[in-house]
């Protein structure tokens, strides 16, 4: 009979290629969000400094939008934007959602029971509408979108961590911890964290690449990021208005997105299936 | 009728690559585990074989080759033949033809087996009409007739029913059922009667008999019960780490085991039995006697209810007991007598629904779970299953120091020197402190969780079946182990276990558990001797049984043949 | 049974009370006043009047009262009136809930029809080259933007081919915007019909019928199909709330007259009453899918069916 015991602390079997091309991808990105500034050929902001709705080309890499803006130094100063925007919701996200779910998996029924309705009913709505309800009412903007969409998310990160939690929860090892334990709260940071943290690390590298989605989706909506920064949604707002003289203003911001969220979710989907075989799609 | 064996193996070896496999398959070089390795043995028609082994040395891995029903990622070598026919090169066709219709396998585990979204008609009748080519009406009739063989009383009814609706019993009986209405000639058995009371596991391996003598079955019946094995076994094949240690006549070998392993199994079992036994020849000997220390523990009518959708089940009622200091309470019964419900309530991890807890003279008052009371920390426990009671991402040493925390030890050299002390007081080398669980050994897991239990410097340790799931070599160490540390620091322990002699070796006083009851309490020495409730006769006659059949290999039962 | 289904109904009914109380809420977290908002889009209303509206409107009263008052006027189908456009929400809204749920059911469709026997197809296929194609299909698919996918499809299928007209709310144009959602959804149900199939496949009761000597297609139709159709329902459930979220920013790439695309000129215009009287819609659609899945959820599993 094998019980947790048996397994080695660690990930398990060889690294996945998905993962390795995923961080690649990743880093390549983060690198470029980082050092924008530096790398950027020209002030992202900066009118005329190239012909109106010029094709890519030698001088400027992916061409220009409607008012002579660089557009490769745009899309590169937007990797910062919406990557921030990704984390910081996350983060955000995560640290009210995460609290939530432990607490529920560790207080009495009474509380459990309450925190867990109140989860349950905003996790029966799609996260695009909670975010949207907020930034209706707090009225657009970069931190209100930001905030928004780590709202929407909480719910989400509630449960999972709940689930987790509670699954840790009934385990011999935390019976046996709790046994000899003075508070919940080190029971739950010394013997708990340290089984969810893995499954916790995949649902935040996912969820980083659904909040970069929702940040260009808002923004492209008019009720996220405001113009004249350059967000890629708000991008992509020139680039459907110019779709049939300038498609590349619509290409590259497009596939910069795809960019960022195929690496966040390669990332994320190699680490669950390297610490899960039960899920690893070869046998 | 063909002459040569119905199933055979001849040096069968079975790997998997690593990422899939278990611990406890042995790691090659080449990065692969070896699940069983050159296995030969035949099952001939009209004999049972038992294949014996502790858990994790192959014996599922060899049942599911011989229906060729392994995951692909195993590497198969070796030959399987069926009335020797190899069916390793069998096309889908043939193979299913063989399946089911000539070698049916009972599966260990039933409520897994058993599809949650099909009638137990269903899941019976559909084998016969697929193969027997029966019509429908006509395979309810050999199903029906097939549950009555297993004892289940309202088949009509159950053919009607889904799986959830049953016990784990008459789950595991369906099971049987349905293999054997299809008559296979060989059947494959693993661990068939884990879920059954003794009564019903007799009358099963008496419907084997029945097979093996009427249909000329050859039956392959997986255990680690030697019960099983002296009862309805002819011969046995021993299997350890994968590998065939011993194979041949179970009197034979019972009587002179030539492999060092399978003369410490067979010798562990003597050693618990002894101690019944002297109990029971030496009346006149007696054990220190009490001193009269306030009482540690005292349970006052306690009593457990579960209450789940208009069902009740009351799992504990009136319990009463009294622990006194440096006293080991043993708590005897079988499966789904409450001793685990009782087991947790001692230790806070359950509230009970009725009575009251005292702990040394203290009320002890249940709250929120965590929120645990001063008091609860007094008792601490030992869990069964040691692979799943220490935490995989921690060290032993951290896992140690945390209970030596709680007990209000705040510098953390002082937490590691009484880590090292209570490790090499359960007898571990103090170097190996810094490693994680997965590195030491199922019986050297237990002793870091009894270590673990001294760490909070309790005045109760409960022990809840602490070495059912070990080797029997292991569990005398450590049934010796505890008592030695019981006598040294007059720690009072509740020791549970379904096992009279595991019991009997370390308690003072035991209490007899049926259905949730105390049915009989009383000075070990004298309920082994005087017993007064009949249900404490049966158990012990059963203890009494199972010993003079090991020691001298004979097998009583008549229906087995000489 | 029947108090499974009650139990369902009363449930479903406080979670469009739930919804109600929160619209009634959030609008207060707006910045500045409703009639500041009313007064940048009418010119007629005079800031001196601007008092007397507000002892109108309520909005002097204490929070919980106004919000009451408005879950009381919900309820009875009185969601407010529009700042800009002066016409009742609730006959704004309900005029657009058809287009909406049209569109969803369309997507819907196209994403399971692709969807399932793609992950299926993997599934039964797992670990070869057909899995790994698919998988890999899958994966990039979900990574891209749903409006740009949008965008590029019209794009290619309106503007160069001239095969749809690019924007507009007759059936003709649902099929763009439809094969939007399809394409932008069907990733998630292949990949969660492949992990339910690999599920069942894995179960011992799979296992037990193999054993049984049933031959593989009979396995799968009887003993894998039952329980993995169940799931499905499951699955479609979920694939139908996240798209309803993502069907919001479509309906405003294709000019959709769909509650999506009220709720943003709205939401821009910080038009409040019909904000809310969307989210008050939008959400009870979702919850009225959403119970009718469950019910009959309970009734295919066998399980659920008894207690």
């Amino acid at each position: 009979m094998t019980g947790a015991s048996d397994r080695k602390p660690s990930v398990t079997g060889r690294i996945d290629w998905r993962f390795a091309l995923g961080l690649g991808i990743a880093v390549l990105l983060a690198a470029a969000a980082l050092l924008a500034s530096w790398i950027a050929p020209f002030d992202p902001n900066r009118m005329g400094v190239g012909p109106r709705l010029a094709a890519p080309g030698a001088r400027f890499l992916f061409g220009t939008d409607e008012f002579g803006r660089d557009l490769f130094s745009r899309v590169l100063v937007g990797a910062r934007l919406s990557l921030g925007i990704g984390v910081g919701a996350v983060g955000g996200g995560l640290l009210v959602g995460g609290l939530i779910g432990l607490t529920a998996a560790f207080s009495g029924r009474i509380v459990e029971v309450a925190l867990l309705r109140v989860v349950d009913f905003l996790y029966s709505f799609p996260e695009t509408l909670i975010a949207l309800s907020l930034v209706a009412f707090l009225g657009p903007g970069t931190a209100n979108a930001a905030t928004a969409i780590a709202v929407g998310m909480a719910p989400v990160f509630a449960r999972t961590v709940y689930g987790l939690a509670a699954v840790e929860r009934g385990k011999p090892y935390v019976e046996a911890a709790s046994l000899a334990t003075t508070s919940p709260i080190r029971l739950v940071r010394v013997h708990v964290l340290p089984n969810i943290v893995q499954s916790i690390a995949v649902l935040a590298m996912l969820g980083v690449s659904s909040a970069v989605l929702s940040a260009a989706g808002l923004s492209f909506l008019g009720l996220g990021v405001q113009p004249p920064a350059s967000e890629w949604g708000l991008i992509l707002v020139s680039g459907a208005n110019h779709m049939h003289r300038a498609p590349w203003i619509l290409f590259f911001p497009g596939l910069a997105i795809c960019l960022t969220v195929l690496s966040l979710n390669l990332i994320g989907d190699g680490l669950r299936d390297m610490s899960d075989p039960r899920h690893a799609r070869t046998s | 009728m063909t002459l040569g064996p119905a199933l055979s193996l001849a040096g069968l070896t079975v790997s998997y690559a690593t990422a899939t496999a278990t611990a406890t398959a042995t790691a090659t070089a080449t990065g692969r585990a070896v699940a069983v390795e050159g296995v030969t043995l035949d099952v001939l028609r009209g004999e049972v074989l038992a294949l014996v082994g502790e858990s994790g040395s192959g014996k599922s891995t060899i049942a599911l080759a011989a229906l060729q029903l392994l995951p692909p990622s195993a590497t198969i070598s070796g030959r399987i033949s069926v009335d020797g026919v190899d069916t390793a090169g069998l096309p889908r066709k043939a193979l299913n033809r063989l399946r089911g219709a000539r070698i049916g396998m009972i599966f260990q585990g039933s409520m897994s087996s058993l599809n949650p979204v099909l009638t137990i008609a269903r899941q019976m009748t559909e084998g016969l009409v697929a193969h027997r080519g029966a019509t429908r009406e006509a395979a309810r009739i050999k199903a029906l007739a097939a549950l009555a063989d297993v004892g289940i009383a309202d088949a009509e009814r159950v053919m009607t029913q889904y799986p959830h609706q049953l016990s784990g019993g008459m789950q595991q009986r369906v099971m049987i059922a349905a293999v054997l209405a299809l008559e296979p000639d060989v059947v494959i058995a693993d661990e068939p009667t884990t879920a059954l009371d003794v009564a019903m596991r007799d009358r099963v391996l008496d419907l084997f008999g029945a097979m093996k003598q009427r249909n000329r079955c050859a039956i392959l019946l997986i255990t680690h019960d030697l019960d099983v094995v002296t009862r309805a076994a002819d011969r046995v094949a021993v299997i350890q780490a994968g590998r065939i240690v011993e194979y041949g006549e179970v009197r034979s070998i019972f009587s002179k085991p030539r492999h060092g392993y399978s003369r410490r199994l067979l010798a562990a079992r003597l050693a618990l039995d002894t101690a019944t036994r002297s109990l029971q020849a030496d009346p006149a000997g007696d054990r220190a006697a009490q001193e009269d220390h306030a009482p540690q523990l005292v349970l006052s009518d306690i009593g457990r209810r579960f209450s789940a959708w208009r069902r009740q089940i009351d799992a504990l009622t009136e319990i009463s007991l009294v622990l006194r200091r440096g006293e080991t309470l043993g708590i005897v019964g079988e499966s789904g007598a409450g001793k685990t419900t009782l087991a947790r309530i001692v230790v806070g991890l359950d509230c009970p629904t009725a009575g009251r807890i005292f702990i040394s003279g203290e009320e002890a008052r249940y709250r929120l779970f965590l929120s645990r009371r001063r008091q609860f920390r007094q008792c601490q426990m030992i869990f069964q299953d040691p692979n799943s009671s220490l935490n995989p991402r921690l060290t032993v040493a951290r896992q140690l120091g945390e209970p030596l925390f709680a007990s209000g030890v705040r510098d953390w050299g002082e937490i590691r020197v009484r880590a090292v002390e209570l490790f090499q007081q359960v007898g571990l080398d103090a170097a190996d402190i810094d490693r994680y669980p997965h590195e030491f050994s199922g019986g050297q897991r237990q002793r870091i969780a009894i270590a673990r239990a001294l760490a909070a410097n309790p005045q109760v340790i409960v022990a809840d079946e602490p070495v059912s799931s070990l080797e029997t070599v292991i569990q005398v160490q450590i049934l010796d182990l505890l008592k030695d540390i019981g006598r040294r620091s007059h720690i009072s322990y509740v020791f549970i276990s379904h096992n009279l002699a595991a019991v009997t070796r370390i308690s003072d006083t035991i209490a007899v558990m049926q259905q949730g009851r105390i049915v009989e309490l009383a000075p070990a020495r004298q309920l082994i001797t005087h017993p007064s409730h009949p249900y404490t006769r049966a158990l012990l006659d059963a203890t009494q049984r199972r010993h003079e059949r090991t020691a001298t290999g004979l097998v009583a039962d008549k229906t087995l043949g000489p | 049974m029947i108090a499974l289904i009650a139990r369902r109904l009363i449930a479903a009914f406080f979670t469009v009370l739930a919804v109600l109380l929160l619209a009634g809420v959030l609008v207060h977290a707006a910045p500045g006043d409703p009639v500041t908002a009313m007064m940048e889009h009418s010119a007629s209303v005079m800031p001196e009047a601007a008092d007397d509206i507000r002892e109108q409107l309520g909005l002097d009263r204490p929070i919980w009262q106004q919000v009451g008052s408005y879950v009381v006027k919900a309820l009875k189908g009185d969601l407010g009136m529009s700042f800009r456009t002066n016409e009742p929400v609730a006959r704004l809204v309900l005029e657009r809930l058809p287009n909406t749920l049209l569109l969803a059911l369309a997507g819907l469709g196209l994403a399971v029809m692709i969807g399932v026997p793609v992950g299926f197809a993997a599934a039964v296929n797992r670990g070869n080259a057909i899995d790994t194609l698919l998988t890999t299909v899958t994966v990039l698919a979900i990574s891209v933007p749903g409006f740009w996918l949008g965008l590029i499809v019209m794009q290619v299928f309106a503007v160069k081919l001239r095969w749809f007209p690019v924007a507009g709310t007759d059936l003709r144009n649902l099929a763009l915007p439809a094969l939007t959602l399809g394409l932008a959804y069907f990733p998630l149900v292949a990949r969660m019909t492949r992990s339910s199939l690999l599920d069942v496949l894995a179960e011992d009761f799979v296992r037990t019928a193999r054993a049984r000597g049933l031959s593989e297609g009979r396995v799968l139709a009887v003993h894998v199909l039952r329980p993995a159709l169940v799931n499905m329902l499951t699955i479609v459930g979920m694939v139908f709330v996240y798209m309803m979220g993502g069907q919001v920013i479509i309906e405003n790439v294709f000019a959709w007259n769909g509650l999506g695309r009220l709720a943003v000129q709205a939401m821009l215009q910080r038009d409040y009453p019909v904000i809310q009287g969307f989210i008050v819609i939008f959400a009870t659609s979702i919850v009225v899918v959403s119970t009718c899945l469950e019910l009959i959820y309970g009734l295919l599993d066998p399980r659920m069916r008894r207690q």
